[in-house]
């Protein structure tokens, strides 16, 4: 018999179960990664790079990758969220903010893309991977 | 970023005990031959600590004849550093960095060394010179002890070590060096735990290579600095930090270079030195660092052979 069948004399007791209503902070990146790929034609390409924090938490990094430049890399931030997904650690060259809800994620997110020190950045990777 | 001069696209070679036509040395045959088969290279680090510095890093460079300067914390501009490091001639270049927190400048043609990876506290490079081994290069600048508890030191620790034994898969080899501003003692959790940067003390427990625990695998680095901790040299350390609580060690070795089992051969312990004085001013002031007129933290230098 299959692990997923019950028999009629098992009683289930868990109770009817709902998908959380937030996106988690990867997810959201994985968007905006996709979202700077097209932007750009792909010659930059944007990728969520997950690994473990520190005890129960999930770490993802935003990596914009240089095709033309060998796959050259820069990670332009970071984020650590519990399994509960928020609230949200990010870490930036220039800030560390702790986001409670998704919402408040996506609004810093749009003003850090926004930013001089986003824009001269990605500005650069864009040149260069021109120039290839 | 300009290629100065075209005529310079030879690494560095010419240093005593490793020309090809330098005379017999006292060392055995087999050393001798090594050592002639081994050019050096040699590294600058410092974190200047937002400092303008020019004069001093050029004094330093052309006192020590550094073939590869790298700075943290530096807010100089480029090509006016360039420009200083290369007022007397033209040998020194600006390689490739798309985007990255430190300065870097080489005595031979930058696309030597090629950028690989870059995020707002570490910068991985490979250095392919002429008729070397290719190396990887990792320059990075961990979180400070005043922002981060030592939980969170080891675990960006771990996170840098993925990033370098990811970079080691793609390389195909683990010829690394890692240099900079860990944040971190020779005797921290980060620089300790196999999972983070497992540096040793000794030469003969990095030879082993790796250590399996829990079947797992994570190889060593070895850590020279550990030599350099204590009275026996003119800084006990090479950042100092006194504050009015329990636990303060006034001298830390926050500034280390690294390497992989690979390169151990290549990394002499007397070759690591921080230095105290350029062109015999000194860095220290009542005994620590100058930071009035220098940086916080000392510079290190150390030559590699590979």
């Amino acid at each position: 018999m299959a692990d997923d069948e019950i028999t009629p004399t098992v009683e289930s007791l868990w109770p009817e179960l709902v998908e959380a209503e937030e996106r988690s902070p990867a997810d959201v990146l994985k968007e905006q990664a996709a979202a700077l790929n097209r932007q750009t034609k792909h010659l930059l390409r944007a990728r969520v790079y997950m690994h473990t924090g520190l005890g129960r938490t999930l770490k993802a990094d935003f990596d914009i990758i240089v095709p033309t430049l060998d796959d050259y890399t820069y990670t332009l931030l970071t984020v650590e969220y519990p399994v509960l997904m928020y609230p949200v650690q990010v870490t930036s060259a220039r800030s560390m903010p702790k986001l409670a809800t998704e919402q408040e994620f996506k609004d810093w997110l749009r003003s850090f893309f926004a930013s001089d020190e986003t824009r001269r950045i990605v500005g650069a990777l864009l040149s260069q991977a021109r120039r290839r | 970023m300009a290629d100065t001069t075209a005529s310079k696209a030879v690494a560095p070679t010419e240093r005593e005990g490793s020309s090809p036509s330098s005379p017999t040395s006292t060392l055995n045959s087999d050393q001798s031959e090594e050592r002639r088969l081994r050019p050096k290279t040699r590294f600058l680090f410092w974190n200047l600590n937002r400092r303008p510095l020019t004069r001093a890093v050029c004094d330093i460079v052309h006192e020590h004849t550094i073939d590869v300067v790298i700075l943290a914390e530096c807010d100089l501009s480029t090509s006016n550093l360039l420009g200083a490091l290369n007022s007397n001639s033209s040998e020194f270049h600006v390689p490739t960095a798309p985007v990255s927190c430190f300065k870097i400048f080489t005595r031979f043609r930058g696309d030597f060394m090629r950028p690989r990876h870059d995020s707002p506290r570490l910068a991985i490079r490979r250095l392919v010179l002429p008729a070397r081994e290719e190396i990887t290069l990792v320059v990075l600048h961990l979180p400070s002890k005043l922002y981060f508890d030592p939980d969170s030191q080891m675990c960006e620790a771990i996170v840098a070590v993925d990033k370098i034994r990811e970079e080691e898969t793609e390389a195909g080899h683990d010829r690394t060096v890692v240099v900079g501003d860990f944040n971190m003692n020779p005797f921290d959790k980060g620089l300790v735990v196999a999972p983070g940067f497992h540096a040793v003390m000794a030469r003969s427990i990095a030879a082993r290579g790796s250590r399996q625990i829990q079947g797992r695998e994570y190889p060593f680095f070895y850590n020279p600095m550990w030599n350099l901790i204590g009275d026996r040299h003119p800084a006990a350390g090479t950042y100092y930090y006194e504050r009015a609580d329990h636990m303060t060690l006034f001298w830390n070795t926050f500034d280390q270079v690294l390497v992989r089992p690979a390169l151990v051969r290549g990394l002499p312990v007397d070759s690591v030195r921080v230095l105290t004085t350029v062109k015999g001013d000194p860095l220290l002031r009542k005994g620590v660092p100058d930071k009035k007129n220098f940086s916080d933290h000392l510079p290190l230098v150390f030559d590699l052979e590979f």
